[in-house]
């Protein structure tokens, strides 16, 4: 059976995902923050991440997906970003003018932008809060909340 | 101001063609209707310069729009060249044509408005100098005949160009006239001026407002779709499970989040209704029926817990004067936050006095106390302090701006005083019921 890492604060989102992903044949683990979340980690590799962006802090997913790209053994996991942040999307294509144009103050607020290209392949560049630097993310997806269970599972199995 | 600038200019050319029309016209009636015997010739070629100045404006103009690095005074320059130009060409068409004599000496009050409008106090009086002392020169030269006089034969008959008693008068009033337009223009125009900065100031002020309050519903929103996401999914769980239990416990959880929503909509809307409305049923009534009240609500609440909830009426505590349940909604949100965060044994006590014609509510709390650096923020709607966001995640951050809006609404006033993992004191201070100063029924801002 496949394994699933979903990392949320909400319990609530937590469980129904769980219960959501379990009756489509996934064997799943949880996580709530960071710090659970490399536990969770270290108890055996997941085969898939579902990875929430507002945790403990603003930006507490992407800065553990930045984390575990870093590390070898866990760089090659697929993650998917489920998150009700707001984004904006583009092609990859677009992805230079739309890094450009979020410098000018109209766009201030277009501090992540989910890039896609042709092949369905997704990328996250966002703005970190820390140090207000670019940063990409190499991610396999996004999907906004309310979560649609039938295409959140689509989109899973394209990964594994 | 730069853009004005150039608008300024833009018309001076406007007007200068009307002008050169105006030069030919005059001269051309002169000297086929009126039989005025003067250097018709003369007058004629004053259109040429006239003409040849103003492409030369135009070319100048276009210059320094297309320039970027253009400064603004260099469109000031432009337009004082231009009036002084145009004033040398006015005397020269008025020493051909009958100088001191004629009539239309009186046209150099339009440089004069002109220059006030577009230019500054100092520079417009500079002008107007500059006039009066061109057209005295042409008066004295051609009164000790150094220039040649022409008389406008057929208009003007008798030498008033040499008769003193003359231009000593018609300089006096030429003179006081024209100082008197350019002070009247200027203080108009700094008017205007000023009126058009006030304008421009609420305009910042509105379009800042206006920033606030979209973000204001952009959070407000976030909220809303962030309860609506989880209720969707946990009923769409329930809708796959097929353990009937679990399946219960999944629509229990998910009716409990639709509560959370519609309370959290409920503070939305009390707020925005005392934020809309400033009409407020007040009335006199004592503070022990409140306080009575909120122990009554929270005694078993705080047993839960095992909390030591103590309540503390001073006898003379008295009457204030407002709306009896909104301010208990305030008490009740401040002991509502007090038990719940403060741990199990805590104690959480409330005492109500009365200071002169101050009657104070004081709620202090055991309990988890507020970061320093977010004390002042802790009233500010939707904001939640970093150390409770962890402990409870989906409370709305909306229950302390409420009661901050509502003891506002009694002119009252809030003291906080806390400390991290040792507790919170927070002071509602209200003033008393006084009769000679509040009225049933009184709406108060």
């Amino acid at each position: 059976m496949k394994k699933i890492l979903i990392v949320d604060d909400s319990q609530d989102m937590r469980d129904s995902l769980q219960a959501i992903l379990e009756e489509n044949g996934f064997e799943t683990i949880t996580a709530y923050n960071s710090e659970s979340a490399l536990k969770g980690l270290a108890e055996g590799k997941p085969d898939l991440i579902l990875m929430d962006v507002m945790m403990d802090s603003e930006q507490e997913g992407f800065e553990i997906v930045n984390e575990l790209k870093s590390k070898k053994e866990y760089s090659d996991i697929p993650v998917i970003i489920v998150s009700g942040i707001e984004v904006f999307t583009c092609s990859q294509a677009a992805a230079e003018i739309a890094i450009e144009m979020r410098k000018e103050f109209e766009y201030h607020n277009m501090n992540v932008i989910v890039l896609k290209d042709a092949l369905g392949n997704t990328g996250i560049d966002y703005i970190s809060e820390q140090n207000g630097k670019s940063i990409f993310l190499n991610v396999k997806g996004f999907h906004a909340k309310p979560v649609v269970p039938e295409r959140l599972i689509d989109l899973i199995n394209k990964f594994i | 101001m730069f853009k004005k600038g150039q608008r300024g200019v833009e018309w001076l050319i406007n007007l200068r063609w009307i002008a050169v029309v105006g030069v030919l016209l005059v001269t051309f009636i002169s000297d086929k209707f009126l039989n005025i015997n003067v250097e018709h010739a003369a007058l004629y070629l004053i259109a040429i310069p006239l003409v040849a100045l103003n492409f030369v404006y135009i070319f100048l103009i276009r210059r320094i729009r297309a320039n970027p690095l253009s400064k603004p005074f260099a469109v000031n320059y432009l337009i004082n060249i231009q009036i002084i130009l145009d004033i040398i060409l006015l005397t020269i068409f008025l020493h051909f044509s009958g100088g001191v004599e004629n009539p239309f000496i009186i046209y150099y009050i339009f440089h004069m408005i002109i220059a006030s409008i577009l230019l500054s106090k100092k520079n417009s009086y500079f002008i107007t100098t500059f006039i009066l002392g061109t057209v005295g020169l042409m008066v004295f030269l051609e009164y000790f005949e150094i220039l040649r006089h022409y008389p406008l034969h057929g208009f003007v008959d008798g030498n008033f160009y040499q008769n003193p008693k003359y231009l000593i008068g018609t300089g006096f009033i030429f003179v006081t006239t024209s100082y008197l337009v350019v002070y009247m223009t200027n203080t108009v125009t700094e008017k205007l001026k000023q009126r058009e900065e006030a304008y421009k100031n609420a305009n910042i002020q509105l379009k800042e407002k206006d920033k606030i309050k979209n973000e204001y519903v952009f959070q407000v929103t976030h909220d809303i779709k962030g309860h609506i996401s989880t209720i969707k999914n946990l009923l769409d769980a329930a809708s796959v499970l097929k353990n009937d239990e679990k399946k219960t416990e999944f629509i229990r959880r998910g009716i409990d989040r639709t509560t959370k929503l519609a309370d959290f909509v409920n503070e939305l809307l009390r707020i925005t209704k005392l934020r809309l409305n400033h009409k407020l049923e007040m009335a006199h009534f004592p503070i022990r029926e409140i306080i009575h009240e909120v122990e009554a609500n929270f005694k078993l609440e705080a047993e839960k817990k095992n909390i030591h909830f103590k309540v503390q009426l001073d006898a003379n505590a008295g009457e204030v004067f407002g709306n009896k349940f909104l301010l208990e909604e305030a008490v009740s949100n401040i002991v509502q936050n007090a038990i719940k965060y403060t741990s199990d044994g805590g104690n959480v006590e409330l005492s109500c006095y009365r200071v002169d014609n101050v009657v104070g509510i004081e709620v202090s709390d055991t309990g988890v106390g507020i970061p320093e650096d977010q004390l002042t923020m802790v009233f500010n709607e939707f904001f939640r302090a970093d150390n409770v966001k962890k402990m409870e995640k989906d409370s709305s951050g909306l229950g302390l701006a409420l009661v901050r809006k509502i003891i506002q609404k009694h002119e009252g006033e809030i003291k906080l005083d806390s400390k991290l993992g040792e507790g919170t004191r927070i002071a509602l201070l209200i003033p008393s019921f006084d009769p000679h100063k509040h009225h049933e029924g009184v709406n108060l801002k």
